[in-house]
């Protein structure tokens, strides 16, 4: 989800720049007391598996492209403010360095992937991981894929309402609710899974890896 | 009677000459932009707008065509701002300049080439939380 700037109108970044603002000052308290000398590389190789996963566009029939977020994964080894955090960085970095995603889209991917998407995966995980531990990891994965999907396709899709010419043509994106809903969450149903399944993996090749080196 | 039959019928026809439209084809110059996603080809129909920067109203609006292509023959110089957008909320949001002689001046340009933005992103992922790891490290505990 690189959304680049021009699409998102200043009555949608604003307000969201200044929601993340209050999301990334609590999240550095959060993490400053969650972190130590013995997550910290395990974080850095996560979040840059995490930018590589961002990085793999698979096309789509439609002409659009779908990748994979590790999300999931994140907040699921880390936590959801961590996670938060650290894929703040990325998309700050994807923004700043790369063009990958505008300055502007900067916070709905924050709070979409990073924020509501970290939560749902840990919350979801927290829930089912008592019961059945792969399928917690599958359906967190999978949650925090879609409620990002979600919330993007929504704030996308509202913004021919929000702001438009005299003649009613829109100023910023131009697709409404009714394209962009589909055209976003029926790709990320195959990312979903895809995510999922991935999840299931890594968590388990980590926590063998974690193991090994214990030992 | 006769007459005003002649004047009436001359004037029809200078009325549906005026709903006449004239047209040419010439060959001309244009500015060519290209989408496409990499490796995956040509983002097709997609709409776009091209806008003088800082204005609102385009200049041009259209859908790119199969190739994923958009011709521009800009009628002032200036600078440019092409907006294509994908319904998934992908898309590309670039700027170009338009000299006086009404062609290509200058081209924004994807900031580093795809193959090396995996390189550099991991390194500088790595390198900040090699930082943090300092940080902690020289942290009283």
């Amino acid at each position: 989800m690189h959304i680049p700037d021009g699409f998102l109108s200043p009555q949608t970044y604003l307000p969201l720049y200044a929601f993340a603002g209050v999301a990334w000052t609590v999240g550095m308290r959060r993490v400053r007391r969650a972190l130590d000398e013995r997550t910290i590389p395990l974080l850095a190789v996560v979040t840059a598996l995490a930018f590589v996963l961002s990085m793999i566009a698979v096309p789509l029939p439609g002409g659009t492209t779908v990748h994979a977020t590790g999300i999931g994964l994140l907040a699921i080894l880390f936590g959801p403010w961590v996670a938060f955090m650290s894929l703040s960085l990325v998309f700050l970095m994807q923004a700043l360095l790369f063009g990958d995603g505008g300055i502007t889209a900067l916070p709905l991917n924050a709070l979409a992937m990073g924020l509501a998407g970290s939560f749902t995966g840990y919350g979801v995980y927290k829930l089912l991981h008592q019961r059945h531990a792969p399928t917690a990891l599958f359906a967190g994965a999978a949650a925090a894929v879609l409620l990002a999907a979600l919330i993007v396709a929504t704030v996308l899709g509202i913004q021919p309402l929000i702001a438009s010419r005299a003649d009613g043509t829109p100023l910023f994106f131009p697709f409404g609710l009714a394209i962009t809903l589909p055209a976003v969450m029926l790709p990320h149903l195959a990312v979903a899974a895809a995510e999922g399944v991935l999840t299931v993996m890594l968590f388990r090749f980590l926590v063998r890896f974690r193991e090994v080196r214990a030992t | 009677m006769r007459a005003s039959m002649i004047v009436l019928l001359l004037f029809i026809a200078a009325t549906a000459q005026a709903h006449e439209l004239h047209y040419s084809t010439t060959e001309g110059s244009a500015i060519l932009i290209d989408i496409s996603y990499p490796e995956h080809g040509a983002l097709a129909g997609a709409p776009y707008e091209i806008r003088v920067q800082g204005e609102t109203d385009p200049v041009q609006m259209g859908w790119t065509d199969t190739h994923g292509r958009i011709a521009f023959a800009p009628a002032m110089a200036g600078t440019y701002q092409v907006s294509v957008f994908s319904q998934g909320g992908h898309g590309v949001n670039v700027a170009f300049e338009v000299g006086e002689d009404l062609l290509l001046a200058n081209a924004e340009q994807p900031p580093i080439a795809r193959h090396l933005k995996l390189v550099v992103g991991i390194g500088v992922i790595l390198g900040i939380f090699g930082l943090l790891m300092l940080f902690y490290r020289r942290r009283p505990s």
